[in-house]
């Protein structure tokens, strides 16, 4: 008995001694970012494994350098303004049509569907072109409509939010049917809530991919001034390409945001994981 | 149709019966109590067809140019001098159709994995799109999209202002469709010389301009040319 406990305690730790490392694996290269930011160029481009830490002293001033070369501001703004709205929109629209398509009936409905899996179905760059004229043709160009337009809808949203709709108990529906409520008072007062989990999951995806989203700015974001975080960030790979304690300075700022909304959703984040089955 | 319609009638012959002894307040307050979700869809769905309608009719759709500068530090996109210089020059009234400038674009597709960054593909999102008239880059990188396909072959009939005027700066690359041609073909005009580097500095080395294989604004291309090339004030300071 001794023995199995001993045994069972071992197996513990040993998991928990594999997952510290793994968590430090994964660590690297997030410290290793920070660690050049403040590091000179040459100490930056060192081969030397022993320069994991700045010899000449902590440069901080590289921080000021790509703060003063880039308005992170605007940058700040402009990136917050379309995951906010990216995020309003594709929750408010994924949830009315999966409620629509998990729990109404219309004619047209499986078609519809089956429109919207199609969407999911192929690759998202068959959309730029189309989805860069019609922006181009509203003069929307630069923009932060411009920016939030493809975001407006979302097939994956969708989905996500007919199955959550469908696992709901039809007997609430049907109570607050009988009660005298109507289709959009049963949707926005019964059965909405009940699909919190569902929407945060949605919330986050969706956040994530805005933030990381670099092909559409570039494409409809062509002045400094309605940029983005993330195609802000390749220009300075461009232009800072061999400098990297300034790239690296610039890659540190400009993952504050995401990290600032982790740690205050971080229980949303795990449970939208868990429940969605995605992968950030 | 007949059924919805008959139910229609019938819930509002209802809606009339309930409120036929109410002020006009209460009558207000009923309905903004029970229909209010039904208020705010109907007034969010026609705010929004209102707005896209008003910006798909009402708005510059229209360019009257759209050139990239690629792989440059300097400014040379909305609203810098270059652009100003440019609309003035071609006299373009920027309240009936757009100028575009884009120089935050870094692509190189010669170079090992240059065509699978999201620059290329967003270049190439443009071309197609057919809003993108012209590209300026070093002139290796550019003869790389010429030999894809992507820029305009200059011995098209619509290009023949372009080839006799500018012929002794003309760029040619071996196209990698064999079927298209085996032998060189002119995608590009030397523009190292132009105002481009000497008034703008956008350049330091040699580069070169290619026009767009799907643009239909050959004119406004070869007004933009004539610009670069344009004998301005000021044009030979080097900096």
């Amino acid at each position: 008995m001794k023995s199995a406990e001993a045994s069972a305690r071992r197996a513990k730790i040993l998991t928990q001694i594999v997952l510290i490392i793994m968590a430090f694996i994964m660590l690297v290269p997030f410290a290793w970012m920070i660690l050049t930011a403040l590091k000179t160029n040459q100490e930056s481009i060192s081969v030397n494994p022993f320069y994991i830490f700045p010899h000449n002293g902590w440069h901080w001033e590289n921080f000021a350098t790509v703060w003063k070369s880039y308005n992170f501001v605007i940058l700040y703004k402009n990136t917050i303004l379309m995951i906010f709205f990216r995020v309003v929109c594709a929750c408010l629209t994924a949830t009315m049509a999966g409620y629509a398509f998990g729990r109404l009936k219309f004619p047209g409905k499986k078609v519809l569907f089956t429109l919207v899996l199609i969407q999911m179905m192929v690759p998202g760059q068959i959309f730029i072109i189309p989805q860069y004229l019609m922006v181009s043709k509203m003069n929307m160009l630069n923009t932060t409509f411009g920016l939030v337009f493809p975001g407006l809808v979302t097939a994956f949203g969708t989905y996500l939010l007919k199955t959550g709709y469908e696992g709901l108990p039809m007997d609430l529906e049907e109570a607050a049917n009988i009660d005298g409520c109507s289709v959009p008072g049963r949707f926005l007062h019964i059965m909405m809530p009940l699909t919190k989990s569902s929407m945060v999951s949605l919330g986050i995806f969706t956040a994530v991919f805005a933030f990381k989203d670099l092909m559409w700015p570039m494409i409809v974001c062509t002045n400094a001034s309605t940029t983005t975080l993330s195609a802000g960030l390749a220009k300075m790979q461009g232009q800072y390409g061999s400098e990297y304690p300034t790239m690296m300075a610039a890659a540190t700022l400009a993952v504050l945001p995401m990290i600032i909304i982790y740690v205050i959703f971080q229980k949303q984040f795990v449970e939208g994981i868990a429940t969605s089955g995605g992968k950030l | 149709m007949s059924g919805s319609g008959g139910r229609m009638q019938h819930w509002l012959q209802a809606e009339k019966e309930k409120m036929r002894d109410m002020s006009v307040r209460q009558k207000i307050s009923y309905i903004l109590t029970y229909y209010w979700l039904y208020i705010a869809g109907i007034l969010t769905a026609v705010i929004l067809i209102v707005f896209f309608i008003h910006r798909m009719f009402f708005s510059i759709k229209d360019f009257w140019f759209y050139g990239m500068f690629a792989n440059t530090m300097e400014n040379g996109g909305n609203e810098s001098d270059l652009w100003y210089d440019f609309v003035d020059y071609a006299d373009f009234d920027t309240t009936q159709k757009k100028v575009e400038m884009n120089s935050r674009t870094f692509f190189d597709p010669t170079v090992s994995g240059g065509t699978n960054n999201s620059y290329y593909q967003a270049f190439v999102a443009l071309v197609e799109s057919g809003d993108l008239d012209t590209v300026v880059m070093g002139t290796e990188a550019l003869k790389g999209i010429g030999s894809s396909g992507r820029l305009l072959d200059l011995s098209d009939e619509k290009c023949a202002d372009l080839m006799k005027k500018y012929s002794d700066r003309i760029i040619t690359c071996i196209p990698y469709d064999e079927e298209y041609s085996e032998e060189s073909v002119p995608v590009g005009i030397d523009v190292s010389d132009s105002l481009l580097c000497t008034k703008y500095h956008l350049y330091e080395e040699d580069c070169a301009l290619g026009i767009s294989a799907y643009t239909d604004r050959i004119e406004s291309v070869e007004t933009f040319l004539d610009f670069l090339f344009s004998e301005e004030e000021g044009s030979t300071d080097n900096g």
